[in-house]
């Protein structure tokens, strides 16, 4: 009862506190200026000239695309990383290299000299000279291994040397078939884009794309609102009259969040009716039976979390601080997730990564593939979230009583707080 | 209700209370009878501490305090029966004054049916019944105190702690607002704190002087009127000899007339032939209070 | 002149520090996440650009924080001094700060062999953190709040992110990833226009 009153109370606050709509006008200029309208996809038709590029599944394709990678990099002896999105140069010592080269040899049979002689062979090959008289290297270099090499063991190599180079390379595991580029024919694109109209029902697709976007901003909106809420106690010097109540934390500090997150989240569920009103214009048009619902159940189980675990991670700070100190930590956070996330954005490998991408409306083999990685991935930030919100009321309950001052004991107790 | 009534109390034994190094308060014994009480003491002396560790806002290093019988540190059934006034008191300056009363009842546990009778009561009390849809950044000074009032005794709370309560209020709001708590201490015990000594003189029996972080008075009005009786001294000096009086007594007031000057100043025994014994108010009973304490250092 | 020194001298005691400790963990933090050697000028401008000028953000737009309490700032506006001049001191020294840690940034590049035009790349990096800072600076000053201060220029690193300059033109963040450094002009000369106007509406709105 008094929850609920609670929370029509901070929810009315909020609808008239500037910080919304700040937060609102973020969320949606994002969202035009990124996404806007919507590119609806045609079907494919046969004769193209081009349909299109993905990663190969062939794995014998994959092997010899990452040896010719690794043995390029061996050549030059130009290792590089990116494990959070950011080419990173790595170093070998002479016993690391010896190990790249031992690993080389295995996969490939063949030993330094003759993959040298191979490499440069390939190098001349590829190299064409432009119209202004430049000479540049087309395609890739590709390295067949060795017969009876099984693709587990190569994986297993790959590893490896991923390792050794302190991982995010490109020899990772997950990224192994990023290696293999090879061009879509018809029939790829076609069975993609019947995905997309038959297990998506259209919508779907558009709904994770929606979902991709507002993924990025929202894994930092959230900590404004979060932030200011926070500090608006102290600032409008009402926190004692409010600790003297006979309210308890747990009910005053989760009414504040969910309130809280329950008007975040609405601008996003009403801005998500843009796009799915093109989507809707389109297939009632083109006879496809489309779900009305889905941007709302995608909003719904990949966007809330992160709401969830931003807002939550922002009040925590801000309660044991009293300082704008969560927009910092939460700006780093969001530009890791953002950046590492570059390598898979078309979806899949979604990891622990706060913000999953799924970049592509036609990416539905690849989500589904990977489906199980980010339910669980999203399991884990709602009840990250929680913890962090009982964090709050334990922090919030200390602090009521005259406890955890770490902006010092006088200084918090002072009568004029003369600087903030 | 009358046996309610004589429950009504404040027990303080021992209450110690250390900011680091620093100690707020030493050795606190108190017992605060129902009605107004008035806590006086120079800035820094831990009125506020002393408040706050009632109102449950601060955590006691030592010593017990029970209010009503309940112990301070079951700190959700004492905000049960306490309200409370900071000295700065402000709500969300974007509210309305009864949208902060109403917000402030929700989180004292009122239900909506109470809230809506009870606040226009108060705010009718403390005369803001017509300024109920202003929004708190645009009341005055003595209107936010009195805002503060309504919503300290919101939830018709036993005890009211109410922190220097007067302090940036002009005479006319100050005798209003004495006059409103006095009003409210018919059945409760109000706390008041403060370093004017008129507003205890006015207003309150029951005293409790406090310096350094002790208890150094605790009794009537009268009682300390009585310690200091016959130590108050009168004369009518030339302005020339002043600031050698100063040196040698404590001057409690002074009232200059052309070139000559009439002081009013304490001293333990007959001072100069000119001098004469006079009647002592409040605040000459507290400045020799605190100079017998100056003393003793 | 003492005067100034004065204000500077309080100002680097009391109100840079948390700031400044927070943008040196930021930079510190980077040989974690970032490489820092021999890195072409594409991936040494994505660095300088997207990572090295967030100390824009944190240095620049509080300069305003310590009258964040009402009561201080109407204090000090009834001083003869004026609050431009503090304000404008603040900033330089913020400025000069960061200059000092983007040039040390610079310099630990250059020794890990990456390959740059220095005093271009230099300027640069100073001019998109100019361009963020001010703009904290100016939504600071207009809203009173510090939050929207931080959230306005993270929106604008956000839509430089997402479209590059379809809609930001010349004052795109990271054109020198794109290989044009000469559009970081623009930016410099918006920033420290958004500097001025920033403490030009501050001072307006303390004053009426």
């Amino acid at each position: 009862m008094r929850f609920m009153s609670l929370w029509i109370h901070e929810c009315r606050q909020t609808v008239k506190s500037l910080i919304f709509y700040f937060y609102v006008a973020f969320v949606a200029i994002f969202f035009l200026t990124n996404m806007g309208s919507v590119n609806i996809r045609k079907e494919p038709v046969p004769g193209q000239e081009s349909y299109g590029t993905k990663h190969s599944d062939d794995p014998l394709k994959v092997m010899s695309c990452t040896l010719g990678s690794l043995e390029e990099a061996y050549y030059h002896d130009h290792f590089q990383t990116s494990p959070v999105g950011f080419t990173k140069h790595v170093q070998l010592s002479d016993e690391e290299k010896a190990e790249i080269n031992q690993i080389l040899e295995d996969m490939t049979g063949m030993d330094e000299t003759q993959r040298q002689n191979n490499y440069e062979k390939q190098v001349q090959e590829n190299t064409i000279q432009l119209d202004n008289g430049a000479y540049t290297q087309v395609g890739v270099i590709e390295l067949e291994s060795a017969p009876g090499v099984g693709y587990e063991q190569f994986v297993e190599n790959m590893e490896r040397v991923d390792a050794i180079l302190g991982g995010g390379s490109s020899y990772a595991e997950k990224r192994l078939s990023s290696n293999a580029s090879v061009d879509m024919t018809y029939e790829d694109a076609l069975e993609q884009y019947q995905n997309l109209v038959e297990k998506d029902r259209f919508t779907g697709g558009y709904a994770r794309l929606f979902c991709d976007y507002m993924g990025i901003v929202l894994g930092i909106a959230p900590i404004f609102m979060a932030v200011t809420r926070g500090l608006r106690d102290r600032r409008s010097r009402m926190q004692d009259v409010v600790y003297i109540r006979s309210v308890s934390s747990a009910t005053l500090i989760l009414s504040r969040y969910l309130a809280m997150v329950f008007m975040m989240v609405l601008p996003v569920i009403l801005l998500s009716f843009l796009p799915l009103t093109q989507c809707l214009l389109y297939t009632n048009g083109a006879g496809i039976s489309a779900d009305v619902l889905a941007f709302l159940k995608y909003s719904l189980w990949i966007l809330v979390p992160e709401i969830l675990v931003v807002s939550a991670v922002g009040m925590m700070l801000t309660e044991l601080t009293q300082t704008a100190l969560a927009i910092a930590v939460q700006v780093f956070w969001w530009f890791l997730s953002l950046f590492s996330g570059v390598s898979d954005i078309y979806g899949g490998n979604y990891g622990w990564n706060l913000i999953p991408r799924n970049n592509s409306v036609l990416n539905y083999q690849k989500y589904v593939e990977d489906l199980n990685q980010l339910v669980t991935n999203r399991i884990f930030y709602t009840f990250l979230a929680f913890a962090f919100v009982i964090l709050t009321v334990l922090i919030y309950e200390r602090k009521r009583k005259g406890g955890l001052d770490i902006r010092g004991k006088i200084h918090a107790n002072r009568k004029i707080q003369s600087k903030i | 209700m009358k046996d309610k009534k004589s429950e009504i109390k404040i027990v303080i034994q021992n209450l110690s209370k250390r900011y680091g190094k620093k100690q707020a308060l030493k050795d606190v014994n108190l017992t605060i009878p129902a009605g107004m009480f008035g806590l006086l003491g120079p800035n820094g002396a831990g009125k506020t501490t002393l408040m706050k560790t009632l109102a449950t806002l601060l955590k006691k290093n030592q010593g017990s305090v029970h209010i009503c019988g309940i112990p301070v540190e079951n700190a959700s059934e004492i905000r049960r029966i306490t309200g409370y006034l900071p000295q700065e008191f402000s709500m969300y300056p974007n509210m309305t004054v009864y949208e902060a009363m109403d917000y402030l009842g929700v989180l004292s546990g009122l239900d909506s049916e109470l809230r809506k009778s009870k606040i226009p009561v108060l705010l009718d009390q403390v005369n803001l019944l017509d300024d109920k849809m202003k929004r708190v950044k645009a009341l005055s000074g003595g209107m936010k105190r009195r805002l503060g009032i309504a919503q300290a005794i919101l939830h018709d709370p036993e005890i009211l702690i109410v922190d220097e309560p007067t302090a940036g209020l002009d005479p006319e709001e100050r005798v209003r607002f004495r006059n409103l708590l006095c009003e409210i201490a018919e059945d409760r015990i109000v706390i008041l704190s403060t370093h004017i000594v008129g507003d205890i003189e006015a207003t309150c029996e029951n005293i409790a002087v406090l310096n350094e972080g002790q208890i150094i008075f605790n009794g009537t009005v009268t009682q300390l009127l009585e310690r200091a009786d016959g130590k108050v001294y009168m004369a009518d000096i030339s302005r020339k000899e002043l600031s050698d009086l100063k040196e040698e007594y404590k001057v409690t007031s002074m009232l200059s007339m052309g070139n000559n000057v009439s002081v009013r100043f304490i001293s333990e025994d007959t001072p100069f032939l000119s001098a004469s014994s006079c009647e002592p108010g409040v605040e000459d009973a507290y400045m020799y209070l605190m100079q017998e304490k100056e003393v003793e250092l | 002149m003492e005067k100034y020194m004065q204000i500077g001298k309080y100002n680097l005691k009391y109100n840079i520090p948390p700031h400044f400790i927070i943008s040196v963990l930021l930079l510190l933090c980077s040989p974690l996440i970032l490489g820092l050697g021999n890195l072409n000028r594409f991936d040494t401008a994505k660095i300088l650009e997207m990572y090295v000028a967030l100390v824009g953000i944190i240095m620049i737009t509080p300069v305003f924080l310590p009258e964040h309490n009402k009561d201080i700032r109407d204090l000090l506006s009834t001083k003869a001094f004026n609050m431009a001049v503090v304000y404008g001191i603040r900033v330089l020294q913020a400025v000069v700060l960061v200059m000092i840690m983007v040039s040390i940034f610079i310099a630990v590049l250059k020794m890990g062999n990456c390959d740059f035009p220095t005093i271009p790349y230099f300027f640069g990096t100073m001019a998109g953190i100019l361009a963020i800072g001010g703009t904290g600076m100016v939504f600071y000053a207009l809203t009173d709040q510090v939050v929207v201060g931080y959230m306005i220029p993270l929106l604008y690193y956000l839509i430089s992110y997402g479209t590059k300059d379809k809609y930001l033109g010349k004052l795109y963040l990271f054109s020198m990833s794109d290989g044009r450094v000469s559009d970081k002009l623009y930016l410099a000369i918006v920033g420290i226009l958004f500097i001025g106007l920033g403490i030009w509406i501050r001072c307006r709105k303390t004053r009426c």
